[in-house]
């Protein structure tokens, strides 16, 4: 079979065919790569090795084999009685391993740099995996390519064990890795089967040989050591770290590392780029803190002086590490330029003291300390100069915390005490005859419906109450979402409203009249209502009450008293001709969690102001005007305002009220 | 009721689904931090100069009136209130309900179009009269973090149609409803 030519020109440095038209048909290539950034990641390099070893390494189980991972995590149990730390130990190997001199090594070692993972690959379970040795490679007309041939083979090797196994899915090789002349190749034991069967294929002008690797993993010993190495290197860094750390200062003093004994008896410089060295430190600096609240607690300060920065990029982990720092000393370094700096322009934000002292920028950029303190709100101390004070960072932040509307007492606009008499009548009746209740001030038009919040704030020492017999009827459209359910949640006409009320537990209100700051009642005239009367086409006048408050209820069964708060929105109209004079359009109660009212009755402006307090005490006079109010109405179909006015032009004899609205509908 | 009235079931479906898009469009708008000019009648031309119509905005019992009649519009003095609770602001709806009032809501209509006949069993005829009621439960988030203040908030909306939004001219994107009416008190 001749080698498929046209991949060799394929684009090597991005992930193999991603990208090209095929990718969609060897799904099991994508999928390798996805997951992760499709551009090879160059510190990927550990990740490879110890996962690599881990596939081979499957049946072995003395220490110098098995996972990679689980041997890094054997070592840090049995050496140190502390948590887990793979993530460390991964950085700290990076550190040793990565950079250019691990590449180098790694080339020199056989091991093909293109076929670096991306950190998205997760070591293979070794347990459902198959090794295979692939043989061919250094004698076919790929191995000049870019890479050394290896994509084209691995691609060749998928696709031909999907063709020759007449697959419905993609066979998927999980791991490769160059050593010497050979290939291995790691795959699930399934997919190897198949992979096998294009053993002795053409392929770029040479056969592939392909055999059973030997259960030994091939470098599981430098696995170990290298895992061993690595928790060594931890422990001096973590040794160094604590040398550095001063708790009473709760500094943790970063400066000149590049002279730091330790570091250069480890021969880290050599090992490993600094930047590389300094997340290291500050995974381990991460790890030895179980919350970000004992983090703070233990270091607000950090001197990272002497270190040649001139872009804070190098040392970019400091800020995810301790996003809280308050104090940063980044003096005797290089910044040049605010551009150094810009990538913390958004980090940081408990920072109050940043040293710059001796930094180039301080010629370059006069007007940087200006930016400086715009970018963070709270910094005081810059280089040694005050730039706020505590009061003025106080004194913003005070300002800048947002304040809710504040509270007024009722917005009780009343007509003609008709809100405040039907408000009396309501609560009373609601607890004490809810048929009769219902019968005065509902009718076939009328609505009702309660909506339970259940996620309300409440008193802390208070427990949550239980829904039980609310929850079936409430109509919390949040919850409910249906058009059916919705709809039978509606409760309309008196009959029916009845009916619920009195499936609905008993209640007790407080007195309205000696407990009124238990209550906060707002109202208002409202235009456009229905008229059942139908002289008036265009709508009637009415009133919306919506009133707050708290009741406690009996559940019928255990008989046990829960408190709960309210508030309910009641629209009110002109009654239909011949029956009560005010009526109830739509009354939509809504129930939560006992929680009391703020006190909005001591803003005595307010309430004195034309409002309810003091609790409603109806005046014969004023009750006797209400009844005329209520009959004219009735008689005439006005709505409450006109008939009011025709009343006063009357003065209040309602004969002559009523004489005069038939005057004036006549002409 | 002189004519025949629209069946409460069809009333109760129209209010409900305008109710849910206003509650999910109007406090999307509030936690934005942008103007919510465009729910209230006052953004109709029909609804103010032929209705004569206002809105009615009650805020923790305080009544805007435009700053005392200084030609400053209601809604921007509730926008006033708003901006001067500073930032961040989140609005979380816990729980809402709506409920019909009038089937046949009329006002800012001309006396010639109160006049036109409309169905009262098509559900788009109906919601095109239908006022309605809106009760909203939740909670008011200000500042962030570990700042946080959480309060409770209860709000009550009166919407009614929105002529300029009907018919064939109809500026696209238009609110179909508009408030009327709005109180609301925090705790």
């Amino acid at each position: 079979m001749a080698p498929t030519g046209p991949r060799n020109g394929a684009p090597r440095n991005s992930a193999r065919g991603a990208g090209s038209g095929k990718a969609a048909t060897r799904g099991g290539i994508a999928k390798r790569r996805s997951g992760g950034p499709i551009r090879v990641d160059r510190d990927g390099d550990l990740d490879m090795d110890t996962s690599a070893a881990g596939g081979r390494g499957k049946k072995n189980n003395s220490a110098p084999a098995g996972s990679a991972r689980k041997t890094t995590r054997t070592n840090a149990t049995s050496s140190r009685p502390s948590r887990p730390t793979t993530k460390a130990s991964h950085m700290v190997a990076k550190v040793i391993q990565g950079g250019t001199g691990s590449l180098h090594s790694r080339i020199s070692q056989g091991i093909d740099p293109s076929s670096r993972h991306t950190r998205s690959s997760r070591p293979i379970n070794g347990t459902n995996t198959k090794t295979l040795i692939v043989e061919g490679l250094q004698h076919s007309k790929a191995k000049d390519n870019e890479g050394g041939g290896l994509k084209e083979l691995l691609i060749f090797l998928e696709r031909k064990a999907t063709t020759a196994g007449k697959l419905s899915h993609s066979v998927r090789i999980k791991k490769s890795q160059l050593r010497g002349d050979l290939v291995y190749i790691t795959a699930s034991k399934e997919d190897a089967e198949h992979i096998l069967k294009v053993n002795g294929f053409d392929w770029a002008g040479t056969k592939v040989h392909i055999t059973e690797a030997d259960e030994q993993a091939p470098n599981g010993a430098e696995a170990s050591s290298l895992s061993a190495d690595t928790q060594s290197v931890k422990e001096n860094l973590r040794t160094m770290l604590a040398q550095r750390y001063d708790p009473g200062q709760k500094l943790l003093n970063l400066a000149t590392l590049g002279n730091d004994p330790l570091l250069i008896q480890m021969n880290m410089f050599q090992e490993s780029t600094p930047q590389k060295l300094f997340r290291a430190l500050m995974v381990i600096c991460d790890e030895q803190f179980k919350t970000a609240q004992a983090k703070r607690d233990a270091i607000s300060s950090v001197t990272l002086a002497g270190n040649n920065i001139d872009d804070v990029g190098q040392v970019m982990t400091l800020t995810e590490t301790f996003p809280d720092l308050v104090h940063l000393d980044l003096s005797n370094n290089s910044i040049k330029e605010l551009r150094g700096l810009r990538k913390w322009q958004h980090r940081l934000r408990k920072i109050e003291t940043i040293l710059l002292i001796n930094n180039p920028i301080d010629a370059s950029n006069p007007t940087y300390k200006d930016e400086l303190v715009s970018w963070y709100p709270r910094l005081q101390n810059l280089s040694g100069t005050q730039v706020r004070t505590a009061e003025q960072v106080a004194a913003a932040e005070l300002a800048n915390k947002p304040t809710p509307i504040p509270q007024s007492g009722p917005d009780f606009r009343d007509i003609n005490g008709v809100g405040e008499q039907f408000i009396t009548d309501f609560i009373g009746g609601y607890d004490m005859d809810r048929p009769n209740l219902a019968a005065k001030y509902y009718d076939e038009h009328s609505h009702f419906s309660l909506a339970v919040n259940t996620r309300s704030s409440h008193p802390p020492d208070m427990p949550l109450p239980s829904w039980g017999s609310y929850l079936k009827l409430s109509r919390n459209h949040v919850k409910i979402t249906t058009t059916g359910a919705r709809q039978q949640r509606l409760f309309s006409g008196m009959a029916v409203i009845q009916n619920v009320w009195q499936k609905l537990p008993p209640t007790r209100h407080p007195d309205l009249a000696t407990q009124f700051d238990r209550y906060i009642i707002d109202c208002h005239p409202i235009s456009g209502l229905a008229d059942l009367s139908g002289q008036s086409p265009a709508g009637v006048d009415g009133m919306i009450i919506t009133f707050h408050g708290e009741f406690e209820d009996q559940d019928p069964e255990t008989k046990a008293t829960t408190k709960r708060s309210f508030s309910r929105t009641i629209v009110l109209g002109p009654g239909a001709p011949g029956r009560n004079p005010i009526r109830v359009a739509s009354d939509v109660l809504s129930l939560k969690a006992y929680n009391p009212l703020p006190s909005v009755h001591g803003t005595t402006a307010a309430a004195s102001a034309g409002a309810v307090a003091p609790p409603p005490v109806v005046s014969a006079e004023e009750a006797q005007k209400q009844q005329m109010l209520s009959e004219l109405c009735r008689q005439t179909g006005m709505n409450i305002e006109y008939s009011r006015m025709c009343l006063d032009v009357a003065n209040w004899v309602f004969d002559q009220a009523l004489a005069t609205f038939n005057e004036k509908r006549v002409s | 009721m002189s004519q025949q009235q629209p069946s409460h079931a069809i009333q109760a479906k129209v209010a409900s689904e305008a109710a849910q898009n206003f509650v999910d469009n109007f406090y999307e708008t509030l936690n934005r931090g942008k103007s919510p000019a465009q729910y209230y009648v006052s953004s109709s031309t029909k609804l103010t100069a032929v209705g004569g119509l206002t809105p009615d905005i009650s805020v923790n019992g305080r009544v805007c009136n435009g700053g005392g009649g200084e030609g400053g519009s209601v809604v921007a003095e509730y926008e006033k209130l708003l901006a001067a609770q500073g930032t961040p602001v989140h609005y979380e709806i816990h729980s809402f309900d709506a409920q019909p009032l009038n089937p046949n809501y009329v006002i800012g209509l001309t006396p010639a179009e109160q006049q036109q006949p409309v169905s009262t069993t098509r559900e788009r005829d109906v919601a095109e009269r239908l006022s309605f009621a809106v009760q909203v439960s939740g909670a008011l988030k200000l500042g962030k973090g570990e700042d946080v203040t959480d309060k409770d908030f209860n709000e009550a909306f009166v919407l009614v149609p929105h002529w300029e939004s009907q018919g064939r001219s109809a500026a696209r994107n238009a609110r179909r409803y508009l408030v009327v009416s709005q109180n609301f008190r925090s705790f």
